[in-house]
């Protein structure tokens, strides 16, 4: 099931910031990276999705330098990722608000600016932009403790982006965040990726990265196992089915439905390519099982469907 | 109702083994410590006192107050020489300041010819003690010394008085009578504390080095203010260093070492921060002392010994909250851990407990502890008016103690490094 499918062609001809060939990590006996190839575009936003235990966080930290790969190599924008310029030319958004409560909004933007190597008029500058960007130029001297969720989002990310760096590396930028957060900070990060950021996304909301990435890259047991535009992904993995879900006033019969439709309970599920046509056809006989509908609702394939369909169903815990 | 909530503290209580050392074992050590130190458990009897012997009369008949002196038991007696240059008194006085010996004996010259003239004349010995430091010492020397002056040679004792009472010549009369009596009764019960009666001719004269020079009670002040400065210290140490921990827990580690920052400087930055503090507390500390308790901050030479020896605890205490700080991996396990370790150090390294107190063997235990050698060296600047050179054994020992620290946070902190 798990089977790799080929890259945007497009992708390949524009300047890489991040490139990622046979990324290979072991942990003990655990194999967290098993020769993955990335690759972002200045100026792309992708997606990197995976269940839990995929490989996500090693690889994101590997191009970080925080993990030392045991094969493969990682450059950002030519330079090792590993070493000091290329660990400028990245910047980190952990998935934890990773701020120092005790500090203001502004005394927050000045420690990681500093650490990233600003100073002076530039640091001064890129954190007034910065406390415009997030909306807490008004809040910029109160104490992060006292902020909301949305707020310590927005500062968390602003943090990472100081040094203007090429890739920004984003885990789970918006958990825990109101829907109004959530937009604020996808707005944010289209204004990086129009700037010519990178932006590359793990997340576990797929409808978040179906909206948002232009590319999309799904990894499991440590190797990428589909990559491209959700439309692609969509159409190469599912192709053009339909789901539909109908639900009845009382059980049908399994020997009155034809092959491939699942029943459970009340519940019929199947795939159909023509709605127009296949839909009444099935409703049809339906009835013709004594059975009355209730509700009928039918599922356009999305994302969230091809990552069921290639990393399986079952837990990951 | 209540059954949930009692079950979920027990289960709370039995799960963290730092809780339960907390309520079980530390008080039960601490007991431990402080019953060996005042209650003289597990000692047969109470150890020997140290005490120098200078013997400025070099006679037959001091050489034998000496050897008497030997012999007591309660006593352990080093002869200590003398210049030919120096003075007795000065020599018995510095050995006893320095804290070489809680009290010392000058056998001063003269002694055998006034032994010889028995009764008539007064003999005295010269007893220098630090009765701050050791109450005990003062008293159980001052007491032996005059039990030693009457056994040193007990039929010259008789022979002497025969002499005396024949030159009286004659029988006794009734007064002769009862000046023997008075000689008699002031040697079976002799005085310990200022020498004698006025008939007795048994006298030790006794000097407190101390309260000579104007520092009776201040020492002891100055003593609590290092112990106490000093187990403060390790805790705020420790407060000071937990940041890295709640670095990691909140990510923020991660985002640190993504940037420029190396954790080698992550280190260094938080353990200067941390020695800063340390010498900045013990500062306030000692200004305080100073301004309310009379803490002889600014006597010759203390300002100098006291930096130094408040650069060399800050730096050793800096060094153990790091090695805590990168060896825990929680905040909770660390404060449990901290709490623990502190308090143990500190009862069994002097600050709770003036080292001076406990038994030998509790002393040499408690050279381990930071907290000894901290404490021992600003003793020596506060009490000894040590030189700075003399401070080279505790500043060495907490050097060390810092070297070997940062090497082991170092390799500790690997665990946070790229893997």
């Amino acid at each position: 099931m798990a089977k790799k499918i080929g890259t945007t062609a497009d992708a390949m001809s524009v300047a890489a910031v991040l490139e990622v060939r046979d990324a290979r990590k072991r942990f003990g006996d655990a194999l967290a990276l098993d020769g993955i190839d990335l690759r972002v575009n200045r100026g792309e936003w992708v997606g990197l999705l995976g269940p839990n235990g995929a490989g996500k966080t090693t690889l994101v930290r590997a191009i970080a330098g925080r993990v030392r790969l045991d094969a493969g190599w990682i450059t950002l924008a030519g330079d090792p990722s590993s070493g000091r310029q290329g660990g400028r030319r990245c910047g980190l958004v952990p998935q934890e608000n990773a701020l120092y409560p005790f500090l203001t909004a502004r005394e927050n933007l000045e420690v990681f600016g500093r650490l990233y190597g600003l100073g002076g008029r530039a640091l001064r500058e890129r954190i007034a932009w910065a406390l415009v960007w997030t909306g807490l130029a008004d809040r910029a001297a109160e104490r992060t403790a006292g902020f909301s969720g949305g707020m310590k989002r927005r500062l968390n990310l602003a943090c990472a982006v100081l040094h203007r760096p090429d890739l920004v590396l984003l885990d789970e930028p918006t958990t825990g965040v109101d829907p109004q957060s959530r937009e604020r900070i996808f707005a944010m990060l289209a204004e990086l990726r129009d700037s010519g950021t990178s932006l590359l996304h793990t997340t576990h909301q797929l409808g978040e990265a179906e909206g948002a990435c232009k590319r999309v890259v799904i990894i499991d047991h440590g190797r990428v196992l589909a990559e491209g535009t959700p439309g692609e992904l969509i159409e190469r993995t599912l192709g053009h089915t339909h789901g539909v879900v109908v639900t009845l006033d009382r059980p049908p019969a399994a020997a009155s439905l034809p092959g491939g439709v699942d029943v459970q309970g009340r519940m019929v599920r199947t795939g159909i390519e023509n709605v127009a046509v296949e839909l009444p056809r099935l409703l049809a006989l339906l009835h013709a099982a004594g059975c009355g509908v209730e509700d009928v609702r039918v599922v356009r394939p999305d994302l969230h469907a091809v990552f069921l369909h290639l990393t399986g169903r079952e837990l990951r815990e | 109702m209540i059954g949930p909530v009692i079950r979920v503290s027990w289960l709370a209580l039995v799960r963290d083994r730092y809780a339960l050392v907390l309520s079980f074992l530390v008080p039960v050590a601490f007991f431990s410590i402080l019953a060996f130190v005042f209650g003289g458990v597990g000692r047969e009897g109470l150890p020997a006192v140290r005490v120098a012997v200078i013997d400025e009369d070099h006679t037959g008949m001091s050489a034998l107050l000496v050897k008497a002196i030997e012999n007591e038991s309660s006593l352990a007696v080093e002869r200590h020489p003398l210049d030919a240059t120096a003075s007795a008194g000065g020599e018995a006085r510095r050995l006893v300041q320095r804290g070489d010996v809680p009290a010392a004996v000058v056998v001063p010259a003269g002694f055998g010819e006034r032994f010889a003239r028995f009764p008539a004349e007064t003999l005295t010995v010269e007893l220098y003690s630090d009765r701050a430091a050791d109450p005990v010492a003062h008293h159980v020397v001052a007491g032996l010394l005059q039990r030693a002056l009457i056994g040193a040679a007990p039929e010259r004792l008789v022979r002497g008085v025969t002499q005396w009472l024949e030159d009286k010549g004659g029988t006794l009369a009734p007064a002769q009578r009862e000046l023997l009596d008075g000689v008699a009764r002031s040697a079976a019960a002799p005085s310990a504390e200022s020498g004698a009666p006025v008939a007795s001719p048994f006298r030790v004269a006794v000097t407190d080095v101390q309260a000579e020079r104007g520092r009776e009670g201040r020492n002891v002040v100055s003593y609590y203010a290092a112990g106490i400065g000093v187990m403060f210290l390790l805790f705020t140490m420790t407060t000071a260093t937990r940041g890295l921990i709640a670095e990691e827990e909140t990510g923020t580690l991660e985002r640190l070492l993504s940037t420029d920052l190396t954790m080698g400087r992550l280190l260094l930055g938080r353990w200067l921060f941390a020695v800063g503090l340390g010498c900045a507390q013990l500062a306030v500390m000692f200004f305080w002392g100073w301004m309310a308790f009379g803490v002889d901050l600014f006597g010759r030479g203390h300002l100098a010994g006291v930096s130094v020896m408040t650069l060399a605890a800050a730096a050793a205490a800096a060094t153990f909250g790091l090695v805590l700080g990168t060896a825990c991996r929680s905040q909770a396990q660390l404060q449990g851990l901290a709490t623990v370790v502190i308090l143990l150090m500190s009862a069994l390294g002097g600050s709770m407990v003036p080292r001076y107190l406990m038994p030998e063997a509790m002393r040499t235990l408690g050279l381990v502890t930071f907290n000894a050698w901290a404490v021992t060296g600003y003793e020596k600047v506060f009490w000894r008016d040590a030189p700075l050179a003399a401070l080279w054994p505790q500043v060495a020992v907490l050097a060390g103690m810092t070297a070997v620290g940062l090497f082991v946070a170092r390799r500790l902190a690997r665990r946070w490094e790229s893997v």
